[in-house]
């Protein structure tokens, strides 16, 4: 496990026309080991791209991120992104597999590790059965277990819930928490869902519009498991969202 | 924790005693039933010469099968046509990829596919044989320009269809790139190498037969063109009969199964379909 920090992260691309558009701007985020920490911010600001740095996809424009105690190559990194992404062709049990595989974690331990998840994740009846057969909501699941079960030093999200129907997203959730208070696991997951962001994170960081930068950070204290009909969540999450219009109108 | 919700529910879970090639056999064995029964019937009002009945066709075949000399001829057929497609595939795969992947090879090699699918298979088995001459290189040419479009065309489709996201999430792995090749892209590209495939095969027959009509001195249409020459309108139809019987076999008892084992992942498409509406 790890803590992250970033600090002065910036980066842009260069426009066809010859401009640079800056996407992030001066970003300092610390992940403490063991956090559930959120990011949230509107659509499009730069928050994937983030993370594509964070896992190493991207370069930096400039910046830095760091692993407390560790190479930045030797991070163990688990992903889960908006879509499962998984490998169709094969089934559920394989596709666990196919990471533990390219982790190198030998033959004879990768079924009962494969198991362990499945089961973690409700789906141990399904391991011989193909991704495609299953519901979207499922799918996700497989994507949760392929990514917890590399043993992680820092899971990454992206936006995983949000192209479900809100009750599927919610037992997810509730799921996820479960696992990451089995594991704790440090987590950085984001997310434009002012509400979630709340419901699972032990802080949430709010990012602006490009060029995306962190504008407020705030702790959430509330005891878990955490219902969503707690009014605490619901106030906190309306005063992220003033906060967030106040910043955004400001800008327009 | 457990899956308590309606979404822990699978849309489907494909049942797979009741799929399979035998599927439908009732409206298969229909069909030719039915293309049996017309020319059954049809034929008592000709003369065998211009067209003999299946029960006699199908005699004059057994008679080619039990001495031997269908298998010679359809053994050198067979290798022409296998030479050919795989030649064609490595072709396929080389061109097409490459279109996949470079904008310019793309426009270049739309055009050439374009010529290609276009000039007569007849025309190339011509002018193979007056290039080489009455060698087996002269069919195994020929098929591969005929083929090598069709075999490129689903390539290119293929490559162009792969799913990048794949790719990202096995880099985020840290997957090495020989692992990302050949557990995310090859997958990717096999359906469509397997249609591929399919289509050559099904166009190589067509030209190996004119090949072999045109002069070589082997192969099932060596043996059409000599009774063709002797006016035997009965083993004519005989050897076609035979090569068919031939074809159909290795369509449904060799290609059919492969292709059924490696897209069995596929949901069927009425399945499909009911999860779209879902």
């Amino acid at each position: 496990m790890a803590t992250i920090h970033i600090r002065h992260l910036s980066h842009s691309f260069s426009t066809p026309n010859g401009h640079s558009l800056a996407v992030l701007k001066d970003v300092n985020l610390t992940v403490r080991e063991g956090q559930f920490a959120c990011l949230l911010g509107p659509s499009g600001c730069g928050k994937s791209t983030l993370l594509n740095m964070i896992v190493g996809l991207l370069s930096p424009s400039g910046g830095a991120i760091e692993f407390e105690g560790q190479d930045p190559k030797s991070v163990n990194i688990g992903y889960i992104f908006q879509e499962p992404r998984l490998l169709n062709w094969r089934t559920v049990a394989d596709n666990i597999d196919f990471a533990l595989r390219v982790k190198g974690v030998p033959r004879e331990k990768r079924p009962a590790i494969v198991d362990r998840y499945l089961k973690m994740v409700g789906l141990e009846k399904f391991r011989g059965v193909y991704p495609l057969t299953l519901s979207g909501g499922m799918q996700s699941r497989v994507g949760i277990a392929r990514a917890f079960a590399i043993h992680p030093d820092v899971l990454l999200m992206d936006e995983p819930f949000s192209n479900l129907d809100e009750l599927t997203a919610r037992q997810l959730r509730r799921d996820l928490l479960d696992l990451w208070e089995k594991e704790r696991l440090t987590v950085l997951f984001i997310t434009h869902n002012a509400l979630e962001a709340v419901y699972l994170g032990d802080v949430v960081h709010v990012m602006t519009n490009r060029p995306a930068e962190i504008f407020t950070s705030r702790e959430i204290p509330l005891p878990r498991p955490r219902d969503y009909r707690n009014p605490e969540i619901f106030r906190i999450q309306q005063e992220i969202v003033d906060q967030l219009l106040t910043r955004v109108g400001d800008l327009e | 924790m457990k899956p308590t919700l309606p979404e822990a529910i699978p849309a489907s879970v494909p049942d797979r005693t009741r799929s399979g090639r035998f599927r439908n056999l009732h409206l298969y064995a229909l069909s030719v039933m039915v293309l049996l029964g017309l020319w059954a019937a049809i034929a008592p009002f000709f003369p065998e010469f211009i067209l003999p009945g299946p029960m006699a066709v199908a005699r004059t075949s057994w008679e080619i099968f039990r001495s031997g000399e269908f298998f010679t001829d359809m053994y050198y057929t067979l290798m022409r046509v296998l030479g050919g497609v795989a030649g064609a595939l490595l072709v396929g795969i080389l061109i097409g990829v490459g279109m996949g992947i470079n904008r310019q090879m793309e426009t270049f090699w739309k055009m050439e596919i374009l010529i290609g699918l276009t000039i007569p298979g007849l025309m190339w088995a011509v002018i193979s044989v007056l290039w080489f001459g009455l060698t087996d290189f002269a069919a195994i040419f020929s098929i591969i320009i005929v083929t090598s479009p069709m075999i490129t065309l689903n390539i290119w489709e293929g490559t162009k269809a792969l799913d990048t996201k794949l790719v990202q999430m096995a880099r985020t792995l840290r997957a090495p790139r020989r692992t990302i090749v050949r557990e995310i892209v090859i997958p990717q590209l096999i359906p469509y190498l397997l249609s591929g495939t399919r289509l050559g095969l099904s166009l190589a027959w067509k030209v190996v037969v004119i090949s072999e009509m045109v002069g070589l001195d082997k192969g099932i249409g060596h043996q059409i063109s000599h009774w063709f020459g002797l006016f035997s309108m009965m083993k004519v139809m005989a050897w076609t009969l035979s090569f068919t019987l031939i074809m159909l076999l290795l369509e449904f008892g060799v290609i059919y199964p492969i292709e059924r084992r490696i897209t069995r992942w596929r949901p069927e498409t009425k399945e499909a379909f009911a999860m779209a509406q879902a």
